[in-house]
C-alpha cells in the first residue's frame, strides 16, 4: 500500500512519544509568573516613584519622627501605610488559603516557604536601613517589592498543593 | 475547580487568567501536542522547547481565540509555527529544485509501504529523514496540512514542496523494503 494509506491505517499509533509533562508545566508557569512580575514592577515603579515623591517631601518636614525605631512603612507617612495594610490583606487572605488546603509538603513547597523567609529577612534588614538613612528611597521600593514578592509566592504555593492533589487523586484512581 | 470542564468552558476560565483552567487545558491537549512537535523537529530537547513556548503563546493569545476552529486545532497552530520558527533560528534548509529532476521523479512509480511492518519502524524512519524532508513528510502525510499552507508555512513554493515530500517518500520506501526479512 502506498505510504498515505499506511498513515491514515495505523493513525491511533502516531502518538507514541510521552513528554516529561510536569516539568514543561513547571516551565511555563515559571515563565507566566516572571512575565506578570515584569508587568507589574512596571506598574509598580510608576507608583513607586509617585510614592518617593511624597516620602522625600514628608520625610524632610518629618525628620524627627524618622530618627525614631521604624517598624513598618506605615510609620513614614499616610500613603504608604495604605499601600502596606492593603498588601498585608492580600498576604493574609492568600495565606489563610494556602493553610486550608491540605497539607502536601514537597520540596518545591519547602524552596518556597524558604524564599519567604527570606524576603522577611530582607524587610526587617530594608526597615534597619531606613532608619538609619530615612532618605533612601532605594530602601523604601525594595520593601515595597518584597510584598509583591511575597503575594507571588504564595500563589504558587496554592498552586503547588492543588497540583500534587489532583495528582494524588489520579493516581489513586489508576490503582483502583 | 475540580470538576471537569468542557473545552469552551475551559477556554473562558483560562482567558480570565485561571491557573487551574490552564493547567487542565495543558494536560488535556499536551501529548498530542508533544507529539506533533517531536515529529517536527525531530528530538525530544527542542520538542518539549516548543511545547512550552507555544502554551505560553497560547495563553498569552487565549482573548483573541474567537472559536472558529476546536481548541485542539488552534492549540496545533501554534505549536507547528513555534517548531517551525525554531527550526529556521537552527537554519533548517529546504533546498530548491531544478526541473529537470521534477521530471524525473514524475515517471517513477508511487513509493509503497508493505502493511505488516510495524507502524513503529515506521515513525523510526521517519525520525530519520533529513530535516527539510521531515518536516514536509511530517506536515503532508501526517499532519494533513495541504500543499499551498505548507508552502506558505516554509516560505517555499509548491513545487519545491511538492518534490521534498515525493523525495521524503522515496528515502522511507527504500529504508524500509526488508525490514520484514530482518
Amino acid at each position: 500500500m502506498n505510504i498515505e494509506e499506511y498513515i491514515n491505517k495505523n493513525r491511533g499509533q502516531l502518538d507514541n512519544k510521552a513528554a516529561d509533562k510536569a516539568r514543561i508545566w513547571a516551565g511555563i508557569a515559571d515563565i507566566q509568573a516572571r512575565k506578570k512580575t515584569r508587568r507589574i514592577k512596571i506598574t509598580q515603579w510608576v507608583a513607586a516613584s509617585v510614592v518617593i515623591l511624597l516620602v522625600t517631601g514628608m520625610l524632610l518636614r518629618h525628620e524627627m519622627v524618622m530618627q525614631q525605631h521604624v517598624d513598618n512603612l506605615s510609620q513614614i507617612n499616610t500613603k504608604l501605610a495604605k499601600k502596606e495594610q492593603h498588601y498585608q490583606q492580600q498576604i493574609n487572605q492568600k495565606w489563610n488559603q494556602f493553610q486550608q488546603i491540605p497539607a502536601h509538603s514537597s520540596p518545591m513547597e519547602s524552596m518556597l516557604i524558604g524564599e519567604l523567609k527570606e524576603l522577611d529577612t530582607l524587610y526587617k534588614q530594608g526597615l534597619k536601613d531606613l532608619e538609619k538613612n530615612p532618605d533612601n528611597d532605594r530602601a523604601v521600593m525594595i520593601l515595597l517589592e518584597t510584598y509583591e514578592k511575597r503575594l507571588r509566592i504564595l500563589e504558587k504555593l496554592i498552586y503547588e498543593r492543588h497540583k500534587q492533589i489532583r495528582y494524588e487523586k489520579r493516581n489513586e484512581n489508576i490503582e483502583l | 475547580m475540580e470538576q471537569k470542564l468542557t473545552s469552551e468552558q475551559l477556554i473562558k476560565q483560562c482567558r480570565k487568567g485561571n491557573a487551574l483552567a490552564q493547567y487542565q487545558l495543558y494536560e488535556q491537549y499536551a501529548d498530542a501536542m508533544y507529539n506533533i512537535a517531536f515529529r517536527i523537529t525531530g528530538n525530544q530537547p527542542d520538542a518539549e522547547d516548543a511545547l512550552q513556548e507555544a502554551f505560553v503563546k497560547a495563553f498569552r493569545k487565549i482573548g483573541s481565540f474567537k472559536g472558529e476552529a476546536t481548541p485542539g486545532a488552534w492549540l496545533k497552530r501554534i505549536v507547528v509555527n513555534q517548531c517551525l520558527g525554531d527550526l529556521r533560528k537552527k537554519k533548517v534548509v529546504f533546498e530548491p529544485i531544478n526541473d529537470e529532476r521534477i521530471n524525473e521523479q514524475k515517471e517513477e512509480n508511487e513509493p509503497a509501504i508493505d502493511e505488516k511492518v510495524p507502524m513503529q519502524k515506521v515513525m523510526d524512519a521517519i525520525e530519520e529523514l533529513p530535516d527539510g524532508a521531515r518536516v514536509v513528510f511530517t506536515l503532508k502525510a501526517i499532519e494533513e496540512y495541504k500543499f499551498k499552507e505548507i508552502a506558505t508555512m516554509l516560505n517555499q513554493t509548491e513545487t519545491n514542496c511538492k518534490v521534498q515530500y515525493h523525495r521524503s517518500k522515496k528515502i522511507l520506501s527504500k529504508k524500509l523494503e526488508g525490514i520484514l526479512q530482518t
